[in-house]
């Protein structure tokens, strides 16, 4: 019988190839939305898990007085502290594939907290040495082909002060490559600029362990409960969540596309088993004078249909992992947060096991009629 | 005489609704005997596929018992028919319905795939089946890769493999030019005379007709067994 | 000769079952492209209707959006004396200078959310004739009173009719709720510049200044005057060009996308209406061959089988527009990306997307049915004659 499936699904090889082809696009499809909804879901690491943020309580467009910087260090736990404050300042033009994240911040205490941004040591004294420097993601540097001295222009948009900084060093982050998209300088750079404002975007905080995290948030939050700037404390993962939250329905979007490209490759292969079914009711009705009952047919069916299903997953999987680094590239010049995309085992699996249930499904439904079809009814010869 | 292996008791079939009613079979009797070879004859649309699927019990009578091997069909569910139709019935068709994507010795084995054989004794079975009907050379091929006669062989090969109590033959000849068909109604003596199996065989070609023991016609929903009366059926062409 | 349009259509219905599977795997796709190009019509819809041509937006010099725009009450106040403002009927100009303050606020769904409150005078209501109150009353002046767009009081319950809110300091209370006829304002909270100025401690800045000219031309004199004043080192724009820039980025990603996954389900549903197609043609090779022999030409049996298959597409593409057209009922809202506030808009598929959603599935008919329609106009009569 095993024989026969594979015989089967061979008879037709243009109508299997075809079908496992279409089937293969809607998989490939399925992994991408799944690969760009993890995008949004940045991986949670032990050490991030450790550090806290702490921003004004109305929003971000608000800023906290430098003065918090010393009093937050003050707190238990608290190991390192590090002001991070977005300047969003224009590279070049405003399109999307000359965006990046710029944080203006302290040198020393930014590497503390961020204990893995991994810079040479030579580059990361430099840097913490002259004023006007910078550093940037290696992947980064080299998207834009800059090299150590080389000097940047940053024109103001959150700040009323354009900016010119000279590379020192470039860096890597293992833990998450995603952050590897970003450029630091010195806030007290801008800060001259700025004629000493003396406020700051964020606080992060580094903290001695992973129990401390709800202590520290609750006392940071309290510390300044009568202040005229209140603030809201958050673990990096929630503060990144919030970012994502505020994209709104984009879970659903996905979800919804996502079950309409599921529908539409089902009445693929559902339209190719009824149309294989259709052409073998003779054979089925042998088959029956044979001996072979219902439950082996709609077995055999069943088994054809899942084959086709398992192939054109696995086709579309391999596709969609052999094309996500050049979707990501594509994606990247119009959403920057995509440039990190990957394919992620579990995210291929589930395209797999969709594609493969469908195929099951597909052959079940007309294999169910089949195999209760009446034998004189397949036996009647062609007039 | 020992038990029939077939008998069929006051078997009607109708078909169709309360419109349009059509009595295919009526209150008919029927014993064939084990060994016996039977021709059943009679003008298109007089039922003769239809008794055979009844025997067959691919299809269920409207009224009275089928009973064949000492089972009656209609006590069995349709599960339990699989298996009870694996063991007893063998089907031969007119249009041999053989499995286009297996070979010719795939094909044979097929209905063994079903028991619990070793794969030794399988093989020993389909060699013997090949052997019984001359086809050892072809068992390799493909069935868009033989000859009329050859599929028909093949297909009577698969349905003898399981050495069932009955086989069964719609119209075996039908599609064959006369040469193969008599081959494949030779073929059929032989299993009857040397392996002792029971046949029942439709047919409206006359010539077939006479490899049998027993003629019986079909008509209007009766059998007629009388011999005359068949022949003068035939003489008045009421043959399609 | 040609075969007859009758000919391809009656054939589809012949293959119902296996030509409805296709028709739906097709419109499914059309379904996909129209629902992401929704969310664009709808955005950009959003946002167009927010601008007018005669109205001048004023922000400082390097800002892109409001909210990262300030500048003193004092340098305001003298771009709301440059002449060329129009003026009422007592003299006073029609212009307003504003203050746009993000709030964090949660949705209905818990999540957080940045809210745009904007802190306006009373000639900004001048400005924005299309707003109405829909319930309750306008905010006084000085009493922390508050009112909100009708569809972002539905989305945020905070904001509801008469409830009350912490902002920074002071408390406020929602009074009304108002209609601004589908434009980006409806995604925002109105209350009195002073009032939420000191109450998120931001006294003394605009944010920006709202200015009405006399016509689209004195707009952009107006424009050019203020771009031109290097000592006020302000920007203007007109309010049409100020919206569109707001939504450009968003919409063009929200296209991007649409034409990505269309592009990607089309070809596995071109797949699909091949395998329909060649099904259609292996069913039909004795006809097929009949028709070559009554002397219609390889062209003609070509066309007729491409005709089906465009046929096919063309009765999907208006499947899945009719599958679209709800979608139009449908508000929702999502993040500003330049201002990362929350904006709400209705879902809006435009005639263009609804044309291009057509023809994107007469186009994966066509494709898919292009080799089936190629072999049946080659086959071989005679072996056709004789094919089961």
């Amino acid at each position: 019988m095993r024989k026969l499936v594979w015989r089967n699904l061979l008879r037709n090889k243009r109508r299997t190839l075809l079908t496992v082809a279409s089937l293969a696009m809607g998989v490939f499809l399925l992994c991408v939305l799944g690969a760009l909804l993890q995008t949004f879901n940045p991986t949670e690491t032990e050490t991030s898990e450790k550090r806290v943020v702490v921003r004004h309580a109305v929003s971000l467009q608000f800023e906290l007085p430098e003065a918090y910087w010393r009093r937050l260090e003050t707190l238990d736990h608290v190991e390192a502290v590090s002001p991070l404050s977005w300047f969003g300042g224009i590279y070049k033009d405003t399109r999307p594939e000359n965006f990046f994240s710029q944080f203006a911040t302290d040198p020393k205490t930014l590497l503390e907290v961020f204990q893995g941004i991994e810079i040479d040591e030579a580059s990361g004294e430099a840097w913490v040495m002259e004023r006007r420097s910078f550093i940037a993601g290696r992947a980064l540097a080299e998207k834009h082909g800059w090299r150590i001295g080389d000097e940047i222009f940053l024109k103001g948009e959150i700040y009323p002060v354009d900016l010119n900084l000279v590379l020192r060093g470039t860096f890597t982050y293992p833990d998450d490559q995603a952050q590897e998209n970003q450029i630091f300088f010195h806030r007290d750079y801008v800060e001259e600029a700025l004629a000493n404002p003396g406020m700051v975007g964020t606080y992060w905080l580094r903290l001695d362990r992973l129990e401390s995290v709800p202590v520290v948030i609750e006392a940071a939050e309290a510390m300044f409960e009568n202040s005229d700037a209140r603030v809201k404390a958050e673990t990096e993962q929630a503060f990144a969540a919030s970012f994502t939250e505020m994209l709104g329905n984009v879970e659903f979007l996905f979800g919804a596309i996502g079950f309409a490209v599921i529908v539409s490759v089902f009445f693929i292969t559902a339209n190719t088993m009824a149309m294989a079914v259709r052409e073998r009711n003779t054979e089925v009705s042998v088959l029956k004078t044979l001996g072979f009952g219902h439950r082996r047919i709609l077995g055999a069916v069943t088994a054809e249909s899942a084959a086709i299903g398992f192939i054109g997953g696995s086709v579309g999987v391999l596709l969609a992992a052999a094309l996500v680094r050049a979707a990501a590239q594509a994606l990247s010049t119009m959403f920057p947060l995509f440039s990190q995309m990957t394919l992620r085992p579990g995210v291929a699996l589930l395209g797999l096991a969709a594609a493969l249930g469908l195929g099951a499904l597909s052959g079940f439904i007309p294999g169910q009629a089949m195999a209760r079809r009446s034998v004189v009814e397949g036996l009647r010869k062609v007039a | 005489m020992s038990d029939p292996v077939v008998r069929i008791e006051n078997v009607s079939k109708v078909y169709g609704g309360d419109r349009l009613r059509v009595e295919v079979l009526s209150e008919m009797n029927l014993e064939v005997a084990g060994g016996d070879f039977v021709a059943l004859m009679g003008p298109s649309g007089s039922g003769k596929t239809t008794l055979l699927n009844l025997i067959a019990a691919v299809d269920r009578p409207t009224s009275g018992r089928v009973i064949v091997a000492g089972q009656d069909t209609s006590q069995l569910s349709e599960s339990a028919l699989a298996p009870w139709r694996h063991r007893h019935i063998g089907y031969i068709f007119q249009l041999y319905n053989l499995i286009p994507v297996l070979t010719a010795y795939e094909n044979v084995e097929l209905p063994l795939t079903l028991s619990r054989l070793s794969s030794a004794d399988r093989r020993a079975k389909v060699e013997t089946a090949l052997e019984v009907v001359s086809l050892t050379d072809r068992k390799d091929h493909y069935p868009r890769e033989l000859s009329g006669g050859q599929e028909q062989r093949v297909a009577i090969a698969r349905a003898i493999v399981t050495d069932p109590t009955v086989l069964l033959a719609d119209e075996p000849t039908g599609d064959l030019d006369a040469e193969s068909a008599e081959g494949v109604l030779r073929l059929m003596e032989r299993l009857n005379d040397e392996f002792g199996k029971t046949i029942i065989m439709v047919t409206h070609d006359p010539r077939a007709a006479r490899h049998a023991h027993r003629f019986l016609h079909l008509d209007k929903g009766k059998l007629w067994s009388d011999p005359e009366e068949v022949a003068a059926s035939f003489e008045a062409g009421g043959e399609g | 000769m040609k075969l007859p349009l009758k000919y391809s259509a009656r054939s589809l219905l012949v293959r119902r079952g296996t030509v409805m599977m296709t028709v739906a795997s097709i419109a499914f796709v059309v379904l996909v492209y129209l629902g992401v190009l929704s969310l664009a019509g709808g955005l950009r819809s959003a946002f167009r209707t927010s601008g007018d041509p005669a109205h001048v937006v004023v922000l400082r010099e390097g800002a892109l959006s409001e909210t990262s725009s300030f500048f003193s009450l004092e340098r305001g106040r003298e771009v709301m004396a440059l002449p060329g403002i129009a003026k009422n009927a007592d003299g006073s100009v029609v212009a307003a200078g504003e203050v746009m303050i993000l709030n964090n606020l949660p949705r209905r769904d818990g999540s957080m959310s940045n809210v745009t409150f904007r802190g306006v005078s009373s000639e900004s209501f001048q400005l924005r004739p299309a707003l109405r109150i829909v319930d309750g009353r306008r905010f006084e002046p000085g009493t922390a009173e508050l009112i909100v767009g009708r569809r972002l009081s539905e989305r945020f319950p905070t904001l509801g009719l008469g409830s009350e809110l912490t902002l920074g300091q002071l408390r406020f209370r929602v009074v009304g709720i108002f209609d601004a006829a589908g434009s980006s304002f409806d995604s925002e909270v109105w209350g009195a510049a002073e009032d939420l100025s000191s109450a998120f401690r931001r006294t003394g800045y605009y944010s920006s200044a709202l200015l009405r000219a006399g016509s689209e031309a004195e707009a952009a004199a107006l424009v050019q005057r203020i771009e031109d004043d290097q000592r006020l080192r302000l920007r203007a724009l007109t309010e049409a060009e100020y919206y569109a820039q707001q939504t450009a980025a968003t919409t063009r990603q929200f296209v991007l996308l649409a034409n990505m996954l269309a592009v990607i389900m089309a070809i596995g549903a071109c797949f699909a209406a091949a395998n329909t197609m060649y099904a259609a043609v292996s069913a039909r090779t004795r006809e097929i061959a009949a028709l070559r022999v009554f002397g219609f030409k390889r062209r003609s049996i070509m066309g007729a089988f491409l005709l089906e298959a465009a046929l096919l597409g063309l009765v999907a593409g208006l499947i899945g527009v009719l599958l679209a057209l709800p979608l139009n009922t449908i508000s929702t809202g999502t993040t500003n990306f330049l201002t990362f506030s929350e904006i709400t808009f209705s879902l809006r598929t435009t005639p263009m997307a609804l044309l291009g959603g057509v023809l994107v599935a007469v186009l994966t008919g066509l494709i898919g049915g292009l080799p089936p329609a190629w072999s049946a106009a080659r086959k071989h009569i005679p072996d056709a004659m004789r094919a089961v």
